[in-house]
């Protein structure tokens, strides 16, 4: 029996940054919850403060999310995502099931 | 297959951070709900004071000044679960359709325990108060932990305990009025211990990974 050759997810390059597992991560709480803050996603991903910030500002720089800080009963930074962000997403997670029909 | 590994640990966390967020909300509604419950009662039954204090018709300030204290703790625990988003995921078709059941009993169980309260005897009336929200909440939280697939909240056990137990001692005191006072006080800690060991379990989901 022929065996079936799946093909790997070819991602088109503005995509490519979802690669990372983190950012990966990042971007699906994102994309289900429209926010979170800082320091939940720190605890979250077991990441230090510096470690979360590079990934944040990769995606802030493809404009994919959007931070601003909140006064609570104490200083909050809360992370967003845009709705390029969003639709961008979209795609991938769209992709990443059409490649999940082709192994089922 | 990197990219559905990938996705199925996104999922996980995923799952956390909504755990979280139930978990942080129900802490909260707790902690509000063992403040609101007692102050409202202390409004009702001090009632006349306060009103002489503030110069206010008694009949007036009994009938405005609770319904606004529940009024006002109602929609901060309401905010509390939408901001959470907690709202709009859970109540999927599904998960509604799949706790009515557990609502429905629960809903019966407490209105029985608390309409059983208008029978027991003058000495114990007071008390009785206890012993049906301890007893509520003990039989919530069997019935919810019976079904495996189901959350459990151990805040239920919690608040159960603490009725049921801090009802025995209060048997034996004499005065009324410090009956009265230490029940509605031990109400009041019990939601509370509930809701703080709700939030911290909250922060104990968050950094699960960490561990």
């Amino acid at each position: 029996m022929e065996e079936k050759v799946i093909e790997p997810l070819e991602l088109p390059e503005r995509q490519g940054i979802f690669s990372a597992q983190q950012r990966f991560t990042i971007m699906l709480l994102l994309y289900l919850h429209k926010s979170a803050g800082f320091t939940e996603l720190q605890k979250l991903l077991g990441l230090t403060p510096g470690n979360l910030d590079h990934h944040l500002r990769k995606l802030e720089e493809a404009g994919y999310i959007k931070t601003r800080h909140v006064l609570d009963w104490r200083p909050l930074k809360v992370i967003e995502i845009t709705k390029a962000g969003a639709i961008s997403f979209r795609e991938y997670a769209l992709s990443l099931r059409q490649l999940l029909e082709q192994v089922t | 297959m990197e990219e559905i590994e990938r996705f199925e640990k996104a999922l996980r966390v995923v799952e956390r951070y909504e755990g979280y967020l139930f978990r942080r909300a129900m802490g909260m509604a707790l902690v509000i709900c063992g403040v609101v419950f007692p102050l409202t009662a202390f409004l009702v039954l001090k009632g006349r004071i306060i009103a002489g204090l503030l110069n206010m018709s008694t009949e007036a300030f009994i009938a405005f000044a609770p319904t606004i204290v529940l009024l006002i703790g109602a929609s901060m625990i309401f905010y509390k679960f939408t901001s959470a988003h907690v709202v709009t995921s859970r109540m999927r078709k599904e998960s509604v359709w799949k706790d009515f059941p557990h609502m429905v009993v629960m809903f019966t169980v407490w209105f029985i325990a608390f309409f059983l309260t208008n029978y027991a005897p003058e000495p114990f009336a007071t008390v009785s108060w206890l012993w049906a929200g301890g007893g509520a909440s003990l039989t919530s939280y069997l019935v919810l932990k019976r079904e495996p697939a189901h959350m459990t909240y151990p805040e239920l056990l919690i608040i159960g305990l603490i009725c049921s137990t801090s009802s025995l001692p209060l048997l034996l005191i004499q005065d009324a009025q410090l009956v009265l006072n230490a029940t509605f006080l031990v109400f009041s800690a019990s939601f509370i211990a509930g809701g703080v060991y709700s939030l911290v379990n909250a922060l104990k989901l968050l950094s699960e990974s960490q561990k």
